[in-house]
C-alpha cells in the first residue's frame, strides 16, 4: 500500500492556484504545502483534482477560514462534513483555522473578525473546539489573528485568552508572528510580551506574512514580503518554541513561486542559525 | 454585552445597518471606534468585491472600475453572503443588475453577468469521466429505448437575445474577434460545460438546444425518438462527437 508523505518540517509555502502550473511542471523542492481548505470543499473541481495530483509528492496541511469557531451560530454541519471528506481524501498532517468569527446570524463575512476576550467567550469557544475535534476525530490547530479593534467588553489580554482556550480545549496553536506584530503596533502592547506568553509546547506551526503600513495602522494584507521587525520577532519566536515548521503566506499581489521560495529560505536560515547555536 | 448581541449588531452593520461603534469598540487618539469598525467593514466589502471582480471580469470591463465598484457595493449590501462556501457567493448578480436602473444603459450587462456566472459554476462543479459509449450496441433494443443520457454535471444550457458569447470572447486576451464587428442583437442558444481543465462554450442550433434540453430533463431514448423523429440520429451523433452527452444509464427494470 502506498502511503502519502506526512512529515511537516522546515519552511513550507501556502499553495495558491497561480502556482499550479509551475508546481506541476517543475515539481519544486518545497518541504510541504498548506492548502486553503475552504477552496477545495467541492468534489471534482479543477483545484481539488490538482491537489490530488500533487499530493503523492508533497506533505500538506489544511488551513481554513469558514469554521467560524467564535460564532454564536450553530457549527456549520455541512461545512464540517465536507471538511471531513476532504481530510479522508487528502490526509493532511493537521487542520487549522482561526481564533475569531467569520459568520453570524446567517451572514458570512469571509473575513476574520476578532472576539471580545472574556471568560464566557473562552467557555463558548472551548465547547465548540471540542465539538469540532470530536467530529473530525483529531485535535485541531488554532491561529491567533491580527486585529484593528478591541471590544469594550474585553476582560483579559489576548494572550491570556489564547492560553485558556488552548489549555481547556486540548487544541494546538498556529503561531502567526506577523499577526502578533501587526496587533501589537495597532493596539500599543509589547509584541514580545505576547510572544513569550504563548504556550511553547503547544505550538504546531508558525506563520509569516507581509503587512501594509496605512500610517494610522498596519493592515495584514499578505501582499508584501515579511518585514524586518517581523523577521526579528520570528527569531525570538524560534528561540521560544524551538524547531517548529514555518509557513510563508502570500494571498494578494501574488508573485512568482521563486519569490516565495526566497522568503522561505530566509526563514529557514534564521531558524537553522538559532537552532544550531543552541546545540 | 452578550456575544450574541455584539455579533448580531456588528455583522448587520457590515451590510448596511447603522451601528454606534462607541458602544462596542475602544477608540483612541489614533483611530476612533467608528474608524476601527470601518477598517473591518472595508475589509469585508473588499474581500467580497474582489470575489465579484474575479467572477465578473467582462462585466467590469464593460462598465469600468468605478461603476463596477459602486454596483458591487450595492449588491453586497442587498445580498450579503449567506454561505461559508465562497464559490456560491454572487449568483444573484445578474438578476440584481437586470433590476438596477443605473445599469440599464448597458442593456446586455445582466446577460453578460449570467454568462460569467455559468462559467464560474462550470469551473466549480464536479468534473466527471465519460461513459464508455462503445458498448451501446451490446444492449437489447428494449434496453436502448429505456436508456437515459446525461450532460456533464458542469453543463448549462442558456438563451440570450444578444451575442454574449462573442462579446465575452472579444474581451479575452488573444481574441480573434473584433468588438466592432459583432452583431450584438442576435439570438443565442448556448451550451457551457467543462471537460477537465478546458471550459467550452458551444453556440447551438434551435434543434440542438431543444434536444439537449430534453436530455437534461431526463427523457429516455424512446421519448427522444418520438420528439426528434428522423433528426435523432444526427442530433445524437453530434452530441456524442462533441462530448456534450457525457454518460448514460439504463434503468433497472422491475
Amino acid at each position: 500500500m502506498n502511503t502519502l508523505p506526512s512529515s511537516i518540517h522546515s519552511c513550507g509555502i501556502g499553495l495558491r492556484r497561480q502556482h499550479f502550473s509551475t508546481i506541476a511542471e517543475t515539481k519544486p523542492n518545497i518541504p510541504w504545502f498548506e492548502i486553503l481548505s475552504d477552496n477545495y470543499l467541492i468534489e471534482g473541481t479543477v483545484q481539488r483534482e490538482f491537489v490530488q495530483q500533487i499530493r503523492p509528492d508533497y506533505p500538506i496541511t489544511f488551513h481554513g477560514v469558514g469554521l467560524s469557531i467564535g460564532s454564536v451560530d450553530p457549527l456549520n454541519k455541512e461545512y464540517l462534513k465536507r471538511l471531513l471528506t476532504l481530510k479522508k481524501e487528502l490526509e493532511p498532517a493537521w487542520i487549522s483555522d482561526h481564533l475569531c468569527w467569520t459568520s453570524a446570524y446567517g451572514y458570512s463575512t469571509h473575513d476574520l473578525i476578532p472576539l471580545p476576550y472574556t471568560q464566557n467567550v473562552v467557555d463558548h469557544i472551548v465547547d465548540r473546539i471540542i465539538q469540532v475535534q470530536d467530529f473530525l476525530g483529531e485535535s485541531i490547530v488554532i491561529e491567533n489573528v491580527s486585529s484593528y479593534l478591541q471590544f469594550k467588553s474585553t476582560e483579559m489580554t489576548e494572550w491570556e485568552f489564547i492560553n485558556q482556550v488552548i489549555e481547556k480545549s486540548g487544541c494546538s496553536l498556529l503561531l502567526d508572528v506577523n499577526n502578533i506584530y501587526v496587533s501589537a503596533q495597532n493596539h500599543g502592547f509589547d509584541a514580545e510580551d505576547y510572544l513569550l506568553a504563548m504556550p511553547k509546547d503547544r505550538v504546531k506551526e508558525i506563520h509569516l506574512a507581509g503587512y501594509e503600513d496605512k500610517t494610522t495602522h498596519l493592515l495584514d494584507t499578505h501582499s508584501r514580503p515579511v518585514t524586518e521587525p517581523v523577521w526579528a520577532l520570528f527569531a525570538k519566536a524560534v528561540e521560544h518554541v524551538g524547531d517548529v515548521p514555518v509557513l510563508i503566506e502570500w494571498d494578494n499581489d501574488i508573485p512568482e513561486l521563486s519569490r516565495l521560495r526566497e522568503e522561505a529560505n530566509i526563514a529557514k536560515n534564521i531558524q537553522q542559525k538559532i537552532l544550531g547555536s543552541r546545540q | 454585552m452578550s456575544l450574541d448581541k455584539l455579533q448580531q449588531d456588528v455583522v448587520k452593520a457590515f451590510f448596511g445597518d447603522p451601528i454606534v461603534a462607541d458602544d462596542y469598540i475602544i477608540g483612541d487618539d489614533v483611530l476612533t471606534a467608528a474608524q476601527r469598525f470601518g477598517i473591518y467593514k472595508g475589509s469585508v466589502h473588499g474581500v467580497l468585491t474582489q470575489a465579484l471582480s474575479d467572477m465578473y471580469p467582462v462585466c467590469k470591463a464593460l462598465v469600468g472600475d468605478s461603476f463596477f465598484d459602486h454596483v458591487t457595493s450595492k449588491f453586497i449590501n442587498k445580498n450579503p453572503p449567506d454561505t461559508a462556501f465562497f464559490a456560491d457567493f454572487g449568483g444573484g448578480f445578474s438578476h440584481f443588475l437586470s433590476h438596477l436602473e443605473s445599469a440599464k444603459s448597458v442593456e446586455y450587462l445582466a446577460d453578460m453577468a449570467y454568462l460569467e456566472w455559468l462559467r464560474h459554476n462550470a469551473w466549480n462543479s464536479k468534473n466527471q469521466s465519460a461513459s464508455d459509449f462503445s458498448t451501446l450496441e451490446t444492449y437489447s433494443v428494449t434496453q436502448q429505448m429505456a436508456m437515459v443520457f446525461s450532460l456533464a454535471e458542469t453543463a448549462s444550457l442558456w438563451q440570450s437575445e444578444y451575442r454574449i458569447d462573442q462579446l465575452w470572447d472579444a474581451h479575452q486576451e488573444e481574441s480573434a474577434i473584433d468588438l466592432a464587428q459583432i452583431d450584438i442583437f442576435e439570438h443565442l442558444k448556448l451550451l457551457i460545460w467543462r471537460n477537465d481543465y478546458t471550459l467550452h462554450m458551444h453556440k447551438l442550433t434551435a434543434q440542438q438546444f431543444s434536444f439537449l434540453n430534453a436530455v437534461q430533463q431526463g427523457k429516455p431514448l424512446e421519448i427522444l425518438a418520438e420528439e426528434f423523429t428522423e433528426t435523432l440520429p444526427e442530433l445524437l451523433s453530434i452530441s456524442l462527437q462533441n462530448a456534450w452527452i457525457r454518460s448514460y444509464e439504463i434503468p433497472i427494470s422491475k
